[in-house]
């Protein structure tokens, strides 16, 4: 019988395959839609994903639990454990950048990371420095400082870069850095930030070397304040510096409250001296102040002078003339500064 | 396009999507971890899972709600469900056909003969309904679901989580950091090898004879829209068409439509065009089921209907308890549990730490394959800010609960976290208090705070032969009148030396003839030569306070008495049975 | 259309309404009993709030101290004193009387209830108009032996009154409302169906945990479960049980005492004539005045401070000008 069925065999009719074409077709369809509708679910993460990446620290420290580190606004939860760092453990969270914060009088980090609600995969980390006090916090900040970053409103020195936001709050300083550039992400950045300074009313100190130096030719957002170490010479401490457009450069004028106008003028004979030892030559010749150090080393200018309590001077001008227009800019304002901070 | 492309290119999609779900089944946010995947869609399209509950509990939880849409596809299309989407059933018609493609056609055509035995599925699933029905409780205890055993995506979903996923890791898959181990693996290994093997013999073997869910989807497809049958006129009677029959339902005679899976392989062998999905009967006649004798039909119901409250005559559930079964954390009490649970091992899967089990006869046969903890086996006890297993539970067996709720914290206060049992110590057993050796493993590892295990101090003397005397002193250092100590044994830090007068310091280290004390003796008199000092050995006993124990198992687990643990779990005082209470 | 076609038709059209009967009946089904969150935790059934008050608004705090060594005698004048029978029992009330039934002991060892006042409280009960009488307790022996050995039940029957032993379907879950211990737990509330008069009949006796077994300790009967895990709180249990019961009259039997090996005893020699029945309406200070037949002060048993505190009475009996009767 298999032989006679052969013999007479032919295929399905064209109208019987064409259905199952289509119907075959149809099916793909269903199957690629129910792949695509598992596929959309996956990002919903199930509650004990959610739980899991929370980290154990839930129940081993009540307290500490899933606390944030701050109120959290709406929308926004603990992914993580809030961590402490202290001197000793400060480089395990941020490595070789823990000197920098080190040596401007770093107290303690406290850090955590938080997500928008249901996404995991977008969080925020927090970083606040207690560098006990607004000068320190100051220090850190303006050292840091991003060129291109957007001024904002939220505290007295606070900027915003592509993915974070960085600001000083009294002695704090802090860093909320996004792990995406996603708009919801960016704006709970900002709306952090306002959380966090709400919640810490604080007398704004006013820093008052900031306003000392003259406006004219200045970056604004140049201003620094370098803790330590200043221009590589031991000693220098808690230098604020300024920018200053200088043609087609750029220069940088200097100045730093001493204790003493003895201790600045002794500074100043250090610092000299240090600039001497690498090769600067002394280049006599005017100066606004008496005792005005002029110095040429490598292609640049330093001036450098001390005026009541005041070190001040210029650092890499590239001329003579700009060095000393400056410096004599900066000599006015010093000398109508209040002698008491 | 043939249709059975369609058709193998869905079972392929299907089973695909399988063991994508069961390698899925794994906490964490990677992408080929749980995530959000619905894990249990498949096990939620089974209608028996849903059905089963729902005559033991009442409600239909959850996603088990998509039962309906496989009720549905059967109802109009017939059981499609069988031959396009079961990957259980996929995985027998792949191992039949590669067992007969190279015998000729006549003895293909036997193999797919229509059998009488296949109306044992039918039985079957008589017996599990029956089972599971929930009776007024006054009547009876009643309730227990047992479809778990042999329904093909709870007996799929069990073997590839706990025999095939195992194995692979161990292969070089690599998905879980440390080999998984499950108890009672070998009876789980057997069953699913020996219903693979069958295929062997007669293909589709399991669906043809045992399958539960193929039978009800059998006397669903009764009323079919569109059904596989014989056309009027063009049939030769070549019977190519039963030459791949995955059914057996003779497409060619009487057509049992309820055996057919819709494999659809008949109409894509017929050269005749004699065979058609219409929506008229089949020209040679239909039989909607295999014949089904009253008398069996009846034996099964009862069968099923007396088993769980003979079963429970036992007392398994009531007072007879086994305090060696530990269920997961938001396990429902034993009877709620029996009602629910459908043996699907994903629990097992996903628990993180391995140390969820398939029980073996620890709360009867109702409760084989049901989820148990075993502290022993896995890298640590049950974590205790871990909710994964009640998230993965199809049919909420185990509950899924919140962080709050294990932890107690959160919600109303006083409110006590979730006890799964309470550690005992066995002082016949543990180091410090049957073998005088310092041990606290058990209390450093208790992770609730304030923990669970604290201790009490106490000093043993240590047997040191002959008793010792002192010769005489060098700052911090006794001469003994003999060398009989092993050297530096006593310079672990938990050794002390008792003078005479009741002094007691600690060694700090020692010679064959000598004690260093931590330091001299200051003011007070040094021993008279010959004086006998002793040394005694601090231990911390442990003891533990069940008003904190969860029962956990990270004690038992890290006990270094690692045959028999020395502190071990008992299921004392877990939350989920009132009556297990221990204390106030 | 051919004849054929048309019951190929008809026949199709018969199978689709099937099947869509058959949907929606799945549909219907599934939506009654979708259950989307699952079980909660163990919810406790509703519980009862507590025990209705049994007590007399207007019988004040009395307390009746008797003298005999005929306990049935004592009875007599004890309940004289207080102003009789009908002082609390009326014309057509349901008294329950809750005996110590605990252990399947003789009377003659003054373990349980003396039979003997069973029967002649029943009798006065029902001599005074009571509709029905009952008699109940939850023994830690088994009841039916208990009953039968302690001769209570014989003595119950003969009176005629109901004896009622504990079902597992009388226990029903109770919650004291501000209560520690009395939170959901299985109470023997089944006899108290239709019941407007509670009196409370208990020996004196010793007892290992709590120092005493009295007329407070003699409502412990009315707890089901394993309500052994309550030794670990004993006093606090027994003063929660005083605030839970209020009765219309508690009968102290110290006619008998057993002075040590308590509860249980178990030999004559642990027992004292001690020949004083007491009966009040303040069951802790009933107890207070009973401790000292065991040569015990209040102060020796917590519980009844505690009892005292939660206001089930005082424990200061003497306050009470307590009625003596040489009997």
């Amino acid at each position: 019988m298999p032989d006679a069925c052969e013999s007479t065999a032919h295929p399905p009719g064209r109208r019987q395959s064409r259905r199952q074409t289509v119907i075959g077709l149809a099916v793909f369809a269903v199957l690629a839609a129910i792949a695509l509708g598992l596929y959309s679910t996956q990002s919903r993460f199930n509650p004990a994903v959610l739980n899991f990446l929370q980290g154990a620290a839930v129940g081993a420290n009540p307290s500490a639990s899933a606390a944030a580190l701050l109120d959290l606004p709406e929308g926004l939860s603990p992914l993580s454990p809030a961590e402490r760092f202290d001197r000793e453990t400060l480089s395990d969270k941020i490595d070789g950048k823990a000197e920098l914060y080190l040596s401007a009088g770093f107290i303690r980090l406290d850090s955590q990371r938080i997500a928008l609600a249901g996404r995991p995969q977008d969080w925020i980390e927090v970083f606040v420095y207690d560098m006990g006090s607004g000068t320190n916090a100051y220090a850190v900040f303006s050292q840091q400082r991003r060129g291109d970053g957007t001024p904002l409103e939220i505290a007295e020195f606070a900027y915003r870069a592509e993915n974070a936001v960085f600001l000083t709050h009294g002695r704090f300083y802090l860093e909320l850095v996004a792990s995406g550039t996603e708009s919801r992400l960016l704006e709970s950045l900002e709306s952090l930030a306002r959380s966090f300074v709400a919640q810490r009313p604080i007398a704004r100190t006013a820093i008052a070397e900031r306003e000392l130096f003259p406006r004219e030719g200045l970056a604004e957002a140049s201003i620094r304040l370098i803790p330590a170490d200043a221009f590589g010479a031991a000693g220098l401490d808690r230098v604020f510096t300024a920018t200053y457009a200088a043609g087609a450069g750029e220069m940088t004028a200097f100045l730093s409250r001493r204790e003493s106008p003895q201790a600045a003028a002794d500074l100043a004979r250090s610092y000299v001296d240090f600039l001497r030892a690498y090769g600067g030559e002394v280049s006599p010749g005017d100066t606004p102040v008496d005792g005005t150090a002029v110095i040429a080393i490598l292609d640049m200018v330093e001036v450098v002078f001390a005026l009541g309590p005041f070190l001040a001077g210029v650092h890499e001008a590239p001329s003579r003339e700009m060095a000393l227009e400056l410096a004599g800019r900066l000599a006015a304002r010093l000398k109508e500064a209040p002698r008491v901070p | 396009m043939r249709i059975v492309t369609a058709r193998r290119a869905s079972q392929l999609f299907f089973f695909a999507l399988f063991l994508w779900f069961c390698v899925a089944a794994t906490l964490g946010e990677r992408f080929w971890q749980l995530r959000g995947w619905p894990v249990n869609w498949l096990l939620d399209l089974d209608p028996l899972a849903g059905i089963a509950t729902l005559l033991s509990t009442r409600t239909l939880y959850a996603g088990l709600l998509w039962g309906l849409a496989t009720l549905a596809l059967t109802v109009v299309l017939g059981r499609v469900f069988c031959g396009w989407i079961c990957p259980f059933g996929a995985m027998h018609q792949f191992i039949g056909f590669l067992a007969r493609r190279t015998r000729r056609l006549a003895v293909q055509v036997e193999l797919n003969r229509f059998r009488p035995a296949q109306a044992v599925k039918y039985y079957l699933l008589a017996f599990f309904l029956a089972a599971a029905l929930l009776l007024p409780r006054e009547w009876m205890s009643s309730g227990s679901v047992q479809i778990g055993l042999l329904d093909p995506l709870c007996l799929a979903h069990r073997s590839v989580n706990l025999i095939l996923l195992p194995l692979a890791d161990r292969a070089g898959l690599g998905l879980a950091p440390l080999p998984r181990f499950y108890e009672g693996a070998g009876l789980i290994g057997a069953v699913f090898l020996c219903a693979l093997l069958l295929n062997l013999w007669l293909p589709r073997f399991y669906c043809r004879f045992v399958c539960p869910l193929g039978a009800l989807l059998g006397i669903l497809s009764r009323f079919a829209l569109w059904r596989i049958g014989r056309t009027e006129e063009g049939c030769t009677d070549c019977r190519r068409c039963e030459r791949s029959c995955e059914g057996a339902c003779t497409p060619t005679a009487r057509i049992r439509i309820g055996e057919c899976v819709m494999c659809l392989n008949c109409l894509d062998e017929c050269r005749h065009d004699a065979i058609a999905y219409r929506t008229r009967p089949s020209a040679a006649g239909e039989a909607l089921l295999p014949d089904l004798s009253r008398r069996g039909f009846v034996a099964s119901a009862v069968s099923g209907l007396l088993a769980a409250p003979v079963l429970r005559l036992g007392g398994g559930a009531g007072p007879n308890w086994n305090a060696g079964l530990i269920r997961p954390p938001g396990a429902l009490a034993e009877e709620d549990f029996l009602a629910r649970c459908i043996k699907c091992g994903q629990c097992m899967r996903v628990c993180p730490t391995n140390v969820i089990h398939p029980a073996g006869l620890e709360s009867g046969i109702e409760g084989l394959w049901t989820p148990k903890l075993n502290f022993r086996v896995g890298t640590s006890g049950c974590q205790h800010t871990c909710i994964a297993c009640g998230h993965l539970c199809p049919t909420a067996a185990i509950r899924p609960i919140s962080l709050e709720e294990r932890t107690g914290r959160g919600g109303s206060a006083g409110r006590r976290p979730l006890r799964v049992g309470t550690a005992f110590v066995d002082r016949g057993r543990c180091l410090p208090w049957a073998m005088d050796k310092p041990c606290i493993v058990c209390q450093e590892n208790c992770p609730v705070s304030p923990k669970a295990i604290f201790t009490r101090e106490v000093f043993n003397p240590v047997r040191t032969g002959a008793p010792l005397a002192v010769t005489g002193t060098d700052g911090a250092r006794l001469v003994l009148a003999s060398a009989a100590l092993e050297a530096h044994r006593f310079g672990t830090g938990d050794y002390h030396a008792l003078l005479p007068g009741g002094l007691r310091l600690r060694i700090a280290s020692n010679s064959a003839d000598a004690l260093d004390l931590e330091r001299p003796l200051g003011g007070e008199e040094p021993p008279a030569p010959g004086s006998p000092v002793s040394i005694l050995v601090r231990l911390q006993q442990p003891y533990v306070d069940p008003k904190q124990c969860i029962g956990c198992g990270v004690c038992e687990h890290e006990c270094p008495v690692l045959g028999l643990r020395a502190i071990h779990v008992t299921a004392e005082n877990e939350s989920r049975s009132p009556h297990h209470r221990m204390v106030l | 259309m051919s004849p054929e076609a048309l019951v190929n038709r008809r026949e199709f059209i018969g199978r689709a309404a099937k099947a869509g009967a058959v949907l929606l009946a799945g549909g219907g089904i599934a939506a009654l009993a979708r259950d989307p969150s699952g079980p909660g935790p163990a919810a406790p059934e509703p519980a009862a709030s507590g025990l209705p008050d049994f007590a007399l608004p207007d019988a004040g705090r009395k307390l009746c101290i008797v003298r005999s060594a005929d306990r049935v005698r004592s009875l007599t004048l004890a309940l004289q004193a207080l102003g009789g029978i009908e002082a609390f029992v009326k014309r057509g009330d349901r008294v329950l009387i809750k005996v110590n039934a605990a252990f399947a002991s003789p009377p003659l060892l003054s373990a349980t209830t003396h039979p003997d006042l069973v029967s002649e409280l029943t009798r006065l009960c029902l001599k005074a108009g009571a509709a029905a009488v009952r008699v109940t307790d939850n023994p830690i022996n088994d009841p039916a032996s208990a009953f039968a050995l302690s001769g209570i039940g014989q003595a119950a029957r003969s009176a005629g009154a109901e004896l009622l032993l504990p079902e597992e379907r009388f226990f029903r879950p109770l919650s004291l409302k501000d209560a520690r211990l009395i939170r959901s737990w299985p109470v023997l509330l089944g006899p108290f169906a239709g019941v407007t008069k509670l009196i409370g009949v208990a020996p004196v006796k010793d007892h290992h945990r709590s120092g005493a077994s009295m007329a407070m300790k003699n409502w412990y009967g009315l707890l089901g479960g394993r309500r052994n895990i309550f030794h670990q709180d004993i006093h606090t249990i027994i003063a929660e049980l005083a605030w839970m019961v209020k009765p219309t009259l508690v009968v102290l039997d110290g006619t008998t005492s057993m002075m040590t090996n308590g509860p249980t005893g178990g030999s004559l020699a642990d027992l004292k004539e001690t020949h004083t029945l007491i009966a009040g309406t303040d069951q802790v200070a009933v107890d207070a005045c009973g401790a000292t037949l065991l040569g015990k002060t209040a102060a020796d048993l917590p519980f009844i401070a505690k009892a005292a505190e939660l206001g089930a009475g005082t424990a200061d009996y003497r306050s009470l000008s307590p009625i003596e009767v040489a009997g």
